[in-house]
């Protein structure tokens, strides 16, 4: 399927403003501090990092006001943001610009790429293929972000939602627990009628690795992606495609 | 397998394959084209009821099950042109050359020691076919093995036990096509060829099918299945189809490289 721009000049302004741009803009930053939920990493933002964060798709915000900020510059609007796991590993562990404290008592504790590795995985089943999925999209600067709406893990964006619509919903499937992801025709069946409703391609990202150890990011190093397209075939549709071209030769 | 017996219509422009001048009909065709009432099968003195064919093709023992029969109609009632995986439609190119898969011409003579005696009949619709059933199919082993089912009192059904599955996969493997089942332990091979509606269909020279059918059954195929099954097929593409609560859906799986964005 072809990326759907949603305006006459969105195509060349994605092509003048790359994805990579921005990381590199972010990996000239200090470094944002965030802190480790269950659920979340929450961090806050000022408005230049806001507009970072927003112009690659990395977090949602939500509004605290000003008298609840614990900046110094009392006039400056701070923006908190919620980051999924994936996303704030990877700010820590790719683009290094990101560091994510544990609040422990009255403690901050400062976590390394190895707890917090641990800390993820503890709290989210799965987090070392869907993490794995994310940053594979990520590094070839996709936009990912969460594919709830959609049944799916994630949606892929060729540049910001607001110049394209979505091109692939993404499932993750590791090999070694398939059926936890994609457990029976009916339920691919599913996805795949709401992708097309929903004008997206479905992506299988097929999860492969060498060693079933994931207690370190190392892992990642034994883990392969392939990617594989899912598209219905319309035996209606095509008949007649075919038939004109029988007739032609 | 029917053989047949009375030629009227066109419907055997593609249907049916042609071994040493006969044409023969699979379980599946001669389903689609009594439900057409485009034929009738005699078996003794006595014509098939729809009935019965449907029992032949349910028992699976024929090389296709419901499953593949319900795509096969659903196929061939939009136009297409189907044929099991790997079929010769003629043997008139088979008979300058020896080909190792499939049919022989070992098959063709236990066929005709096969057939039963039969009664013409007069068609009344314009399309009627007529053809003599036959037991056997078109591979001496198969008749075989087809005892071997009935002796060991294999069920169909009871397919947890990995010992009938076994057997099963044995059978499955001398059809040349399997039903479509997912066992690991069997060949996983497409169960039809499909080519495209063509009025100007030469049996003779088909060429090559536009994509070839595989058949899924409860969980979706899985990668490394899909990557054997496109790797084994000579550049045709597969599809996978499956059914479901009567539904028949379609599915093109291709393996592709996002493209790395600036």
């Amino acid at each position: 399927m072809e990326p759907r721009w949603k305006y006459l000049k969105a195509k060349q302004f994605a092509l003048e403003n790359p994805i990579s741009d921005v990381y590199r803009q972010m990996q000239c930053m200090p470094y944002l501090k965030s802190f480790f939920t269950p659920t979340a990493v929450v961090l806050e933002a000022n408005s230049l990092q806001s507009e970072l964060l927003n112009s690659c798709c990395i977090g949602r915000p939500f509004l605290i006001g000003p008298q609840a900020s614990v900046s110094s510059n009392q006039s400056e609007e701070v923006l908190l943001y919620e980051l999924g796991f994936e996303e704030a590993f990877f700010l820590s562990y790719e683009l290094k610009c990101l560091q994510v404290w544990q609040k422990s008592n009255q403690e901050e504790i400062l976590l390394n790429n190895d707890s917090m590795w641990q800390l993820m995985r503890l709290h989210k089943h799965g987090f070392s293929y869907f993490y794995l999925a994310y940053s594979h999209l990520r590094k070839k600067n996709w936009l990912v972000r969460t594919g709830l709406q959609y049944g799916v893990h994630f949606v892929a964006y060729r540049h910001h939602p607001s110049h394209v619509h979505a091109e692939y919903s993404v499932v993750v499937i590791p090999e070694w627990e398939r059926e936890m992801q994609m457990n029976s025709w009916s339920h691919m069946q599913g996805i795949i009628r709401l992708c097309g409703n929903v004008a997206k391609t479905l992506l299988l990202l097929h999860i492969a690795r060498t060693e079933s150890d994931d207690q370190h990011p190392q892992c990642l190093e034994s883990y392969s992606v392939k990617e594989m397209e899912v598209k219905r075939w319309l035996p209606e549709k095509h008949r007649m495609q075919n038939c004109e071209t029988a007739i032609k030769s | 397998m029917a053989k047949i017996v009375t030629f009227k219509g066109n419907h055997v422009k593609n249907t049916g394959i042609v071994r040493d001048s006969h044409v023969l009909l699979q379980v599946e065709e001669i389903g689609y084209l009594m439900q057409r009432e485009a034929l009738t099968v005699l078996n003794g003195n006595s014509s098939m009821a729809m009935m019965d064919v449907y029992s032949l093709i349910m028992s699976g023992n024929y090389g296709c099950t419901w499953e593949a029969f319900k795509v096969y109609l659903e196929l061939k009632n939009l136009g297409y042109i189907i044929s099991r995986h790997k079929v010769l439609w003629s043997d008139s190119s088979m008979k300058s050359r020896r080909p190792n898969d499939g049919l022989s011409n070992d098959g063709l003579s236990s066929l005709s020691g096969h057939l039963e005696s039969l009664e013409l009949r007069n068609e009344t619709t314009h399309e009627g076919l007529q053809s003599e059933f036959s037991d056997s199919s078109i591979n001496q082993d198969c008749r075989m093995l087809n005892h071997e089912i009935t002796i060991n009192d294999l069920k169909f059904d009871s397919l947890d036990n990995p010992n009938i599955l076994a057997s099963k996969n044995i059978i499955n493997l001398n059809y040349g096509a399997t039903n479509g089942l997912d066992f690991s332990m069997r060949v996983i091979k497409p169960m039809f060829d499909v080519f495209s509606p063509n009025s100007n269909f030469k049996k003779r020279n088909p060429g090559n099918p536009d994509f070839s059918l595989y058949i899924s059954s409860d969980l979706p195929i899985d990668r490394v299945t899909i990557e054997d099954l496109n790797a084994n097929n000579n550049g045709v593409p597969v599809t996978i189809a499956t059914v479901d609560s009567g539904r028949v859906s379609f599915f093109n799986f291709n393996e592709v490289q996002l493209p790395i964005l600036p």
